[in-house]
């Protein structure tokens, strides 16, 4: 049972089964972790998942998934959200894989999908550059192809996990001179432990090494390590992106938040001040109203319909309803917001600096919130193409 | 509805009652001039409810199965085109005899009321409204101390649906609008609605007025609530929803700097933010529709979804009149009824802060 569902039979005993294996199974010290705070720990507990069958249950059967199953993966994201399971890096097995699936020859789905699957490669996003951003089709990375390989020159930034990954999907110009700057770009599948190629680690806001720099001078790559065809890389960027978008905005994270805001406003006893309740309803009714189109948007994907660019609307309701939430965790806490001493509830720290800052990226990863109001203004409302 | 807006509705029978309603409704909109003077639209909600009747809205209701989901659906959709017509009849307060009556919770109302429309008179706080009215039984007639104000439609009533106590006992009544010694004061509305406030001291019935007692009147009085709060959520769902499409329609239209408006990022963002709100706002409005059963969480989802719906009309129409420029800020252009209309719903059941502190009370079970 959730908000918005009632759970088969079938579905509750799942439910149950994966809610008895995660209490016994996850850690006490690695709950409620919302970024690799120890990639190793998140590594073994990919393994953990996978070795019970529970890592893919979105993922077709013969791929080695539960044969496409979205209402059990929406219930293992619920219930590791409510026990605080660790992170698991999701680039290969919620956007990749797909692609893969979809794009990739029959080698590369042989060798590489059961890899990602047991979490024995792991795969981080190779979109952004210094000069390409949002305007992602600006990007400069060339691939010139030598005999049998792909000569790389360039440089990869924001990619999230990548100091912690094995490999790279990335976004290359193969096409320097194309008619429209989306044409001309291809996908590219890199091993981070190619030689000339430097992986640069970023800290983020919140102290955790999340990001890096990719440098490429003269990398060279296997020709077959394309996915798709050349120069048709756009699509399969785009395809990539969507589902980003839709595991972006899942509720998790303004759950755990708003868990968290609770504990904490009854903690310090604002819970108590009407002033904040009000805005404690408000915070609360936003995440309330965002799990109602997300649950919808789920019907829709069970039902193998279009969710257009609903995704769009999702992600910045889910972005700003998280803002809402960890903005008012600051007011919570108080004078105290800033000190390194963080209040305990139940042996749980209640950082209430970190989860605000940590927050600050729902509306800039997966493309940000000002693109997003871009796409629908002009492929919803059908506005023309703004005047920037 | 606009058509960028996702449709919620399941099945061609929706459809159907949407296309109905929204027909019926179609000159609702109309500014009516009167002696010259431009009035407000819900002056005329008695005039309306005429029409209502002749469409058979209480048909579209009613159904053999009780209330159940498809039910609920339609006071929804129902409620949602009242909103987004500017039709400001008692909407949702007219659909509360069929749909009593159909949950089967109150087997003599349909005899008793058949006559007339019988307006909920709860207050504008729809918590504990029993202890506003003393009633004390005496042989054949009950005898009525109380007062209950912020009636909405108050005066064009023929009878109400009073709760009260018996002793300390929960209790529903159902009065006629000329029962001895029942006073009405009028006050007018902004969006030129009217309600009322009753005076109930010294005011005879007969016994049979009694419609529920104990449990029976709680749990009767919980149902005609739920309803209420969520027809009226409707409403200001339809209200966010048709000034977005003023807003998008002008701006797409209105040529400044040799460009459409539309073609302005700032305006196109404003759109996209007014949008997305609305969106979730209808996702919330019918995914509350589907689990109306689950009655661990409806009352809190309620109160969420009044507010939620609430604020959105008030800021979509807000922003719609700032497309709109001077324009917007006109008796003649609709927007400022819808902005009036929309402040008037949001507070005829409890206000937006309200909802949102009562909301914050409830432990909510995400799962």
């Amino acid at each position: 049972m959730s908000l918005f569902h009632r759970d088969t039979r079938e579905e509750a005993d799942f439910r149950k089964e994966v809610r008895e294996w995660l209490e016994v199974n996850v850690p006490e010290e690695t709950r409620h972790e919302l970024d690799v705070t120890n990639p190793e720990v998140s590594r073994e507990w990919h393994h953990k998942l996978w070795k019970r069958g529970w890592i893919a249950p979105h993922w077709p059967r013969e791929y080695g998934g539960m044969g496409g199953a979205v209402e059990q993966q929406v219930i293992l994201m619920e219930e590791l959200a409510r026990v605080g399971g660790p992170y698991v890096q999701p680039s290969g097995l919620n956007f990749l894989g797909f692609a893969i699936m979809e794009f990739g020859t029959e080698e590369q789905k042989k060798e590489l999908l059961p890899r990602i699957l047991s979490g024995e490669t792991t795969w981080c996003q190779g979109y952004s550059e210094p000069q390409a951003g949002s305007d992602l089709a600006s990007l400069r990375t060339r691939a010139v192809l030598d005999g049998d390989e792909w000569v790389v020159n360039g440089q990869k930034i924001w990619s999230s996990g990548a100091p912690h990954c094995d490999r790279m999907f990335a976004l290359v110009r193969t096409d320097p001179d194309p008619a429209v700057k989306h044409a001309g770009i291809s996908m590219l599948l890199i091993d981070l432990k190619t030689p000339n190629l430097t992986v640069t680690p970023i800290t983020t806001l919140t102290g955790h090494v999340h990001f890096s720099i990719v440098s490429f001078d003269s990398v060279r790559v296997p020709k077959s390590s394309m996915l798709g065809e050349v120069n048709k890389g756009w699509k399969i960027a785009n395809h990539v992106l969507t589902y980003e978008r839709i595991s972006g905005s899942s509720p998790k994270h303004d759950l755990i938040s708003m868990d968290v805001l609770r504990r904490l406003a009854t903690k310090t006893g604002r819970i108590n001040d009407e002033a904040f309740k009000e805005r404690l309803g408000k915070a609360g009714i936003d995440v309330i109203a965002h799990i109602a189109m997300h649950r919808w948007a789920i019907e829709r994907v069970k039902a193998q319909k279009s969710l257009g660019f609903s995704t769009s609307v999702m992600k910045i309701a889910g972005s700003d309803a998280l803002h809402g939430v960890t903005d008012l965790l600051l007011d919570a806490a108080g004078s105290d917001a800033a000190s390194e001493e963080k209040p305990m509830d139940n042996d749980q720290q209640l950082d209430a600096l970190g989860l605000f800052l940590l927050s600050r990226r729902s509306t800039i990863w997966g493309g940000a919130a000002e693109i997003q109001k871009n796409i629908i203004a002009e492929r919803i409302l059908g506005f023309p193409r703004s005047w920037r | 509805m606009m058509n960028a807006l996702t449709e919620f509705d399941v099945g061609d029978e929706e459809r159907l009652v949407r296309d109905s309603v929204s027909r019926m409704m179609q000159d609702t909109r109309k500014p009516i001039v009167v002696n010259g003077e431009i009035t407000a639209p819900g002056r005329h909600a008695a005039s309306y409810m005429n029409e209502l009747e002749a469409l058979g809205i209480s048909e579209l209701v009613v159904t053999d199965g009780g209330i159940d989901v498809p039910t609920v659906r339609r006071v929804a959709i129902i409620c949602e085109e009242a909103g987004a017509h500017l039709f400001l009849g008692p909407t949702v307060e007219s659909l509360v005899v069929p749909f009593i009556t159909a949950s089967g919770l109150l087997p003599e109302f349909k005899v008793i009321s058949a006559d007339g429309l019988a307006i909920p008179a709860f207050g504008s706080s729809l918590i504990n409204p029993f202890s506003n009215v003393q009633v004390v039984r005496e042989s054949n007639s009950l005898h009525i101390v109380g007062k209950i104000t912020r009636v909405p439609f108050g005066p064009m009533a023929s009878s109400y649906v009073i709760a009260g106590q018996i002793g300390n006992s929960p209790c529903l009544l159902l009065i006629s609008a000329n029962a001895k010694g029942l006073i009405i004061r009028k006050e007018d509305m902004a969006d030129g609605t009217q309600r009322a406030v009753i005076n109930l001291d010294g005011c005879s019935v007969p016994v049979s007025s009694l419609i529920a007692e104990g449990a029976s009147a709680q749990k009767a009085l919980q149902l005609i609530s739920d309803l209420l709060m969520l027809g009226v959520s409707a409403q200001l769902a339809g209200i966010a929803a048709r000034v977005l499409q003023l807003g998008c329609e002008h701006i797409s239209t209105r040529t400044q700097f040799g460009r459409p408006l539309a073609a302005f990022q700032a305006l196109q963002h404003r759109a996209a933010n007014d949008f997305t709100a609305v969106e979730i706002s209808r996702a919330f409005l019918y995914q509350m529709c589907d689990y109306w059963d689950e009655e661990r969480n409806r009352r809190p989802l309620l109160h969420a979804l009044l507010a939620k719906t609430a604020q959105t009309a008030i800021d979509t129409a807000k922003s719609s009149i700032q497309m709109h420029g001077a324009m917007g800020f006109t008796a003649e252009h609709e927007l400022g009824w819808n902005l009036k209309a929309a402040v008037a719903l949001s507070t005829r059941y409890g206000d937006i802060a309200g909802h949102r502190r009562l909301f914050a009370e409830f432990d909510i079970a995400y799962w």
